[in-house]
Parts: C-alpha cells; sequence; structure tokens
C-alpha cells in the first residue's frame, strides 16, 4: 500500500470510528508473548491448545494429523514483524478429509471489548481483517468470522498464490446489523484460518453478507486442506489486525509490556526453571496434609480461572512435594489456594510455596480463556 | 478438550473445585463457575451424558 493510501484508509477508519491507538482488536497478533511451552497436537490425545497466547489449534474429528504449534522468529521483511505463529504437520492424514474434519487456528474476541462495532443495530460498522500468511502450499484458503451470542457467521477465502513467501491478505467484513453481541465478559466474535474443512462445514451458497449458523455456510470458500494431508507442511501467521472500517491500515505496534498484561487477561504463567526455585505465596498449614495460601493475581483475570502446576513444594521448616492444588474461594481478581502433600506438615504453621523440579520447567499456570 | 476423569475437590465437607484430568497429561483444578471454558465444557460433558464427576475423597 503507498503511503498516500495509507493515509487515506487511515483517515477514512478515523471517521468510521476507529481511535489512533488500540485500534486492533487482536491480542498479540504480532506474536510477541508465548507464556505457555510449545504445543504438539497429537490425534486423539491433544486436539487442541495454545502456542502464542491467545492463539488456539484446534482439530476435531481427524485420525491421524500431529503437529507442531508454536512461535517462530520468522516474519515478513521491512514491516517491524519478528515473530510468527507457525503450524507444521508432522503426520498427516492417512486418506482425504472426511467429511466432519475440521483443522483451524483460532483467535476469540471479549464480547464486551467490541461493542464500539454497534453489532445488531442499523449502525453497525464495517470492519476491516489484516494479517501476513506464509505456507508451504498454495490455493484457496478460508476465513471464518464467528459471532457467538447471535450464533451467526461471516466466510470468507483469501489465495496464497506462492509457497514459502510472505503475502499480505486483507478481508473486509461487513457489518452484522441483525446480530447483537452482549456486553459482557464471554465470547464475542471468533476468528478462524482453516486450514481443513470436511463437506459436511462447506458447499452452502457463497455470500458476502452475516448468515445465521448452518453448517454447510461454516466456510464456502476454503479449498486446500493439503496442509493437513502433506508431510512437513507448514502455514504462519503474524501482523494480525483487525480494525473499524473499510481499508487495512499500518499495523499497530505495541510495547512488550503492553500486549503481555492484555494476555494475562487469560493466562498467568509463573515459573522456575531446574536450577532456580522462587517462592510463590504464603500462608499456614491447616492440617498435616494441607497449606492454604493466598494468591494474587499478575492483573485481574477475565473470569474465574482454572489452576494446574508442576514442581510445587511447600515449605514450613520442611519441605514437601505438592501432590494436588484446589481452587478454595476463586474470583478474577485473588484467590486462595489449598496444597495438598502426603504427610508432614506442622498444623498452624507459617507456610511458603515454592517452585523446584531439577528435570521439567516447574512452573503454576491459571487460566480464565474463552 | 479431551477429559479422562472428573472429580470434586471438598474443603471442610463442602465442595470447593473439581479436578480434571486430560488427555495430554495435565491436570486442572476448576471454579465451579460457569464462563470458566473447563467448568463449562465439564457440565457440557455431563449433559451429554459422556462425563461423570466422581464424589470427593
Amino acid at each position: 500500500m503507498s503511503k498516500a493510501a495509507e493515509l487515506a484508509a487511515l483517515i477514512a477508519n478515523v471517521n468510521n470510528g476507529s481511535s489512533l491507538g488500540n485500534k486492533n482488536f487482536v491480542i498479540n497478533g504480532a506474536a510477541q508473548v508465548q507464556q505457555r511451552s510449545d504445543l504438539s497436537i497429537v490425534s486423539g490425545t491433544t486436539n487442541e491448545g495454545h502456542g502464542a497466547d491467545r492463539f488456539k489449534f484446534i482439530v476435531s474429528n481427524t485420525g491421524e494429523l500431529d503437529g507442531t504449534f508454536n512461535t517462530v522468529t520468522d516474519a515478513p521483511d521491512n514491516t517491524g514483524l519478528v515473530k510468527s505463529i507457525k503450524w507444521t504437520t508432522t503426520t498427516p492424514e492417512s486418506s482425504s478429509i472426511a467429511a466432519g474434519d475440521l483443522v483451524s487456528i483460532r483467535h476469540k474476541l471479549e464480547a464486551q471489548n467490541l461493542q464500539m462495532l454497534e453489532y445488531g443495530t442499523s449502525d453497525a460498522k464495517y470492519i476491516t481483517l489484516s494479517f501476513w500468511v506464509k505456507a508451504s502450499i498454495a490455493g484457496t484458503y478460508g476465513f471464518t468470522l464467528y459471532s457467538h451470542d447471535p450464533n451467526r457467521t461471516f466466510s470468507a477465502g483469501y489465495t496464497i498464490s506462492s509457497t514459502g513467501t510472505w503475502e499480505y491478505q486483507t478481508i473486509t467484513i461487513p457489518p452484522d446489523t441483525s446480530g447483537a453481541i452482549n456486553n459482557d465478559n464471554g465470547e464475542g466474535l471468533r476468528m478462524i484460518w482453516q486450514l481443513a474443512v470436511g463437506s459436511t462445514y462447506t458447499g452452502g451458497s457463497d455470500s458476502t453478507s452475516w448468515r445465521a449458523y448452518a453448517n454447510n455456510e461454516w466456510n464456502t470458500q476454503h479449498t486446500q486442506n493439503n496442509i493437513v494431508l502433506t508431510d512437513n507442511a507448514t502455514f504462519q501467521i503474524t501482523g494480525v489486525q483487525l480494525e473499524i472500517g473499510e481499508k487495512a491500515t499500518e499495523f499497530e505496534s505495541e510495547p512488550f509490556e503492553a500486549t503481555l498484561q492484555k494476555c494475562q487477561r487469560y493466562l498467568q504463567r509463573w515459573e522456575g526453571s531446574t536450577s532456580v526455585s522462587p517462592y510463590l505465596a504464603n500462608g499456614r498449614a491447616h492440617t498435616a496434609t494441607v497449606a492454604i495460601t493466598a494468591f494474587n493475581y499478575m492483573t485481574q483475570f477475565r473470569a474465574a480461572p482454572s489452576i494446574s502446576f508442576n514442581g510445587a513444594w511447600t515449605y514450613d521448616g520442611a519441605s514437601q512435594a505438592v501432590a494436588s492444588v484446589a481452587l478454595n474461594g476463586p474470583m478474577p481478581t485473588t484467590t486462595g489456594i489449598n496444597w495438598t502433600v502426603s504427610s508432614g506438615l506442622t498444623q498452624h504453621r507459617m507456610t511458603q510455596v515454592y517452585l523446584l523440579d531439577t528435570s521439567n520447567t516447574p512452573y503454576v499456570e491459571l487460566e480464565a480463556e474463552l | 478438550m479431551i477429559i479422562t476423569s472428573a472429580k470434586y475437590q471438598s474443603f471442610e465437607g463442602k465442595n470447593i473445585a473439581i479436578e480434571i484430568k486430560l488427555a495430554d497429561g495435565k491436570t486442572w483444578s476448576t471454579p465451579l463457575v460457569e464462563g470458566n471454558r473447563h467448568y463449562d465444557e465439564i457440565m457440557k460433558q455431563v449433559k451429554a451424558g459422556t462425563l461423570t464427576i466422581k464424589d470427593a475423597d
């Protein structure tokens, strides 16, 4: 896009309701933040998960597909982008795509952040998606925007012309004047980059408008399924931006800490190492097997989170390995945690919790993903 | 989400959370709160009859 065209698009978008800051509804569109470990998809065992924060890979109904989903240092030149989100097929599906198969990358947007779109009213606004994509297989790929509350979809396609080359894509999405998005902390819009679409979920009439959900309207334009049928096939995206307006503007960069804090509304991870054992929380031994601590978050969660851990220990003069944890009064702002050990705590003694695992990375993870 | 087991977690005689084990080997303690994606998925599978939540120990 020329500078003149870029300026014209920016002015048009500002006039249509976008602001100069925080114009991008997408969180972590530059793939700068990945708090979790890399994700391995294993059919029948792990059918979904996150790589880069906020971006999820999900497979449905596949038989053999395995692969990896993570963040890599590879991005289009002269854009300021340095990382991308990458899927690599390590075991392809052994035959053609079955009718019920779906494979995609997804990003969910919180409903209350989308109110300025005014969906469900006559003042609903156009929005434009822009992103960079690189794939090992050219062809026509589908993109679906799903509106959760009214259960409606918008289906689009885009063409990857050259393999192994970063290409810039834009998709302009018309206003949905019929489907309102609730003003709450639930799912608002779901962005879906399709990698495989079985016949159950395509074949509907091609459309450029929002429609009530129907299986065969899930994506009407996706035709290239070979990413999941080809060993070592790859698919990457970065510079993902969804903004108000009918034209794409330059990707909005932001400080790393700003992106991290936005991501931490959905996931917070405290991590040690095989040699460093940080203290996490203070509390007391309630019994010989349960220590209770308060636990304050880095920032407020979207909703009460779940918790998982590896390599946690209690210390009240002696160390005990934590066998399990239980949330005790979880809120979006704070929680209590019950840390259960096999034995050895001294009742009512002050107890600390720390992380230590000499062979695997110790962590405590709390998540309130959409 | 492939949940292989689910069990209530109790404290002083009251259920306070649900522990789930996933097929990927990860274990989560999940709040009894709608809007948490783990809890919502547990309830969806329970309603569908494909998952039973065991009583707490």
